[in-house]
């Protein structure tokens, strides 16, 4: 036998080694992706289980109470509903305009790029901080108190950021021959952008729009601050009332000792994730219905 | 035919309309800032405050204060030291120590544990989804996969609290496990940041030119061989990147520690025991009363203002990782 030979034998006794650890590597790859995905379901499978007792009409018509047997999210599904109200008109509008001065007027500079670096730290800045800024700001600086009105102002600066990166994607996407060809039949920016840019990318921004409100719909710990009542047993009918949300009510039930109080949690989890879904079912129903390719 | 007058000047407004909007972003950080800096800066002036005779008169809680710790009355730079140095910390008792190391400690153990479990389960997802993935499968599950960070926290908070926690206590630990653990508070967090680690990851190794990816095969390489050595180094500035923002997030998370993992400050690195992050202070402050000026609505900004510092460098820290060693293919 050649020295040759015996080499080429060596090399393919390792190359059936190599191709037994890679397949192997692949499993433990496979296994990752599944072990997170498992995961996923085991939890929508335990929360389902806790709460499907509780799942009755009562849940959503009664009021807090001491007995679990009695008590309900009707105070908390109104509160979330206002501070989502409050938050979509005040940061939505702002988000977008601001994403437009950012994408279509602002002139790339120093001062430009300092804007989008602090955008950016915005959107990764933790979301209890925006509760002591609404604490320190609208709470105690704006005498607003722990109302319906801060929660939904602090959620709006939340969100705020998260809406400005979403648009800006999504008119980043609308091709540039689009504005020239507007340009060219004499529209002036502001024309292009409100009757050729913004229409074209209009699903996109809804779609994040969406996105930001569900992100906000989930979030309990900046409401904390900003008066996590524990008991709300009426209906907040202005913005200067206290109020309480979904996560909220869900975090006090959680805290309670008692089993059952722990059952009605999760029922509530599965109420919130009913919200979560109808949202994100609409987002991408928006984005499937957008059938602009370019 | 008509002819449209021209909106110029009306234009003008609508600019520094825009304008404000996109600078209202600048304002907000530096209302963040600003709100910090100045309820930071009151909680150290708080033995200045205590060595005020009228003030203490009129405020219950700086009398408290003054009580608790006779020994900072007019000491500022004593009470400094101690929230950098002190390993307990109890505000809220009648003891009232101000050292901020166990919070700190809380959040980097059940930061640490988090990422052991989302930096490999999410880049050996991300290189499954990258390389191996049939592209149809692909399609299905990195969405799937992103759901785990749609899912809102408190909702992770309750399942490690009633789910994980007692099944490790039933099967592992035993009673060894505290009802409130940094472990399974950590091992949650760590499949709620799992999708970024993996979503980022994925985004660039696949963004790695196919040449570099044929270059190696054709050198003999197996499909393993061409995924870690690579497609891995060349992605390894956007993973890394992806790492940190990851950690960023486990730092300011909040409802999954402040339930599972406890609300009582302690001086360990054992996952097994309660810890108490700087952000289930936060939240245990908030739940109480807290006046305006009261010493808890200070220790509330001392603590948001380490955790601000902390998010801030990692986030720069993630951008210098990028521009630092990224790979630049023509």
């Amino acid at each position: 036998m050649s020295v040759r030979s015996v080499e080429e034998a060596g090399w393919r006794e390792g190359l059936r080694w190599r191709e037994r650890v890679g397949a192997l590597f692949v499993a433990a790859c496979q296994g990752a992706t599944l072990l997170a995905l498992v995961f996923l379901g085991i939890l929508l499978v335990d929360v389902a289980r806790d709460g499907a007792p509780y799942l009755r009409p009562e849940l959503v018509t009664n009021f807090p109470s001491r007995s679990p047997h009695q008590a309900g999210y009707a105070s908390a599904l109104v509160g979330t509903l206002g501070v989502g109200l409050i938050m979509a008109t005040v940061a939505f509008p702002l988000g977008v305009l601001a994403a437009v001065y950012l994408e279509e007027y602002a002139k790339p500079g120093p001062l430009t790029r300092l804007l989008e670096v602090n955008v950016a730290n915005l959107a990764a800045v933790p979301s209890v901080l925006y509760g002591l800024l609404g604490l320190g700001v609208f709470v105690e600086a704006l005498r607003m108190g722990k109302s319906l009105l801060a929660g939904g102002l602090t959620l709006a600066l939340l969100v705020l950021p998260l809406t400005i990166l979403a648009t800006r994607e999504a008119l980043r996407a609308v091709p540039f021959s689009m504005r020239e060809a507007a340009y060219a039949l004499g529209a002036t920016r502001w024309q292009v952008i409100r009757h050729h840019v913004l229409p074209y990318a209009a699903p996109g921004i809804l779609t994040g729009i969406i996105l930001a409100l569900s992100r906000a719909v989930g979030e309990t710990a900046p409401l904390i601050m900003l008066g996590a009542l524990q008991y709300v047993p009426f209906l907040p009918s202005s913005p200067w009332d206290y109020f309480t949300v979904l996560p909220i009510q869900i975090f006090n039930y959680v805290s309670l000792p008692n089993p059952e109080f722990q059952r009605l949690a999760a029922a509530g989890i599965l109420l919130l994730l009913a919200v979560l879904l109808c949202l994100n079912g609409t987002a991408i129903w928006l984005r499937n219905r957008s059938g602009i390719r370019w | 035919m008509r002819i449209p007058r021209r909106p110029r000047r009306a234009e003008r407004w609508l600019e520094l309309a825009l304008a404000c909007a996109g600078w209202l972003s600048m304002v907000v950080v530096t209302g963040l800032v600003v709100v910090l800096a100045y309820e930071t800066v009151q909680f150290f002036r708080l033995p200045v405050d205590a060595a005020n005779p009228e003030l203490v008169a009129r405020r219950a809680d700086l009398e408290r204060f003054v009580e608790a710790r006779p020994d900072l009355v007019g000491r500022p730079w004593r009470l400094v030291r101690e929230f950098f140095t002190d390993t307990t910390w109890s505000p809220l008792f009648s003891t009232k120590r101000f050292g901020v190391l166990p919070l700190l400690a809380g959040t980097l153990l059940t930061s640490a544990i988090a990422l052991a479990v989302a930096v490999p389960l999410g880049l050996l997802a991300a290189i499954y989804l990258s390389e191996f993935a049939p592209e149809g499968l692909r399609a299905r599950v990195k969405p799937a996969l992103e759901l785990l960070a749609g899912v809102p926290t408190i909702v992770y908070g309750y399942f490690a609290l009633t789910f994980v926690t007692p099944l490790l206590q039933d099967y592992v630990f035993g009673q060894a496990l505290a009802g409130q653990n940094a472990l399974s508070a950590g091992l949650v967090m760590g499949v709620m940041i799992l999708p970024l680690v993996s979503s980022l990851s994925e985004d660039v190794m696949r963004a790695v030119p196919a040449e570099l990816r044929q270059g190696g095969y054709a050198l003999g390489a197996t499909r393993m061989e061409v995924a870690l050595r690579v497609v891995f180094p060349a992605a390894l500035s956007g993973i890394a990147a992806a790492c940190v923002l990851a950690l960023s997030r486990a730092v300011g998370e909040t409802m999954i520690v402040a339930l599972a993992a406890g609300q009582t400050p302690n001086w360990t690195l054992n996952p097994l025991e309660t810890v108490e992050t700087v952000t289930a202070f936060i939240v245990q402050v908030s739940l109480g009363d807290t006046p305006y000026g009261s010493v808890e609505y200070r220790t509330l900004f001392a603590v948001g203002m380490v955790l601000f510092c902390m998010t801030l460098l990692m986030n720069v820290a993630s951008v210098r990782v990028v521009q630092r060693f990224r790979e630049r293919y023509l």
